[in-house]
């Protein structure tokens, strides 16, 4: 009980998620969602909190907003490109590391994401803040550029902040 | 008119998506294509479907699949990577052993 007072903000995001996804209040369906909500708040355990609430810290709203408007350009920008590459299939994959300046872990994980979510990008590992990156991008011009278009696109939101 | 414009886009970005995974022999390029389908066809359609349904209960419903989509779906792309990355599968390799191309 004393653990649940101290993560009750993940369940009640949980349960909000739950609610709003199924839009009733049918009672085997609040039993249900509350049922799963506390099994996925038991399980995060150590993983998103501790004892003394949430390991990670909450980053900006401010940065976020824009952060994901960009993700979502940067995402039908290299749509493009990669369907130009399909059709010319004139690019052989690389693998390039990539040093992040930023070191919260979120910050990190939220980057490999948006990596992986552009089109010719993905994460293949992160270890601390040095991310191993598959692309298949600007294959002339190599993984230069590639590096330079994370640091710009996705770096740059959190290191203003 | 705006979501099924943007329904025939998402057809079009899997066409190619999986023309992509045909052209291509290298496993890690046929990774790289098939998660473009995960992610900008997907995006491409709840999009498509916020438009085509209006402003309803069912837009909550559709951002929010949206929002769990674009944080979900690059994990497992980005586990299969690793795995295949971890298992030293060569990058350069020209042709999926096993597969006829």
């Amino acid at each position: 009980m004393r653990r649940f007072k101290n993560n009750y903000k993940l369940f009640i995001a949980l349960m909000t998620f739950w609610l709003l996804l199924n839009m009733t209040l049918r009672p085997l369906n609040l039993i249900a969602g509350v049922l799963i909500c506390l099994f996925v708040t038991k399980f995060s355990e150590g993983i998103l909190y501790n004892y003394r609430g949430f390991i990670f810290k909450r980053i900006n709203i401010k940065i976020m907003i824009p952060y994901t408007f960009n993700l979502i350009k940067e995402i039908y920008v290299s749509s493009f490109s990669y369907i130009k590459r399909i059709i010319k299939k004139d690019c052989q994959p690389f693998i390039t590391e990539i040093e992040l300046r930023v070191k919260d872990p979120l910050i990190i994980a939220i980057i490999s994401n948006s990596i992986t979510l552009t089109p010719g990008t993905i994460t293949v590992n992160a270890d601390g803040n040095k991310l191993t990156v598959l692309s298949l991008k600007d294959c002339k011009e190599g993984p230069e550029t590639v590096k330079k278009e994370i640091r710009e696109n996705f770096e740059s939101y959190f290191l203003k902040g | 008119m705006i979501g099924k414009i943007l329904l025939v886009v998402s057809w079009i970005y899997i066409f190619f998506g999986v023309l992509g995974i045909f052209r291509f022999s290298n496993m890690y390029s046929r990774l790289l294509t098939s998660s473009k389908i995960d992610t900008v066809a997907s995006i491409t359609v709840m999009i498509a479907l916020v438009f085509y349904t209006g402003i309803s209960e069912y837009t909550i419903k559709l951002l929010l699949i949206l929002v769990f989509l674009l944080v979900t779906s690059p994990i497992s792309n980005h586990i299969i990577v690793r795995s295949a990355y971890l298992n030293e599968v060569p990058v350069n390799q020209k042709e999926v052993k096993g597969w006829k191309l």
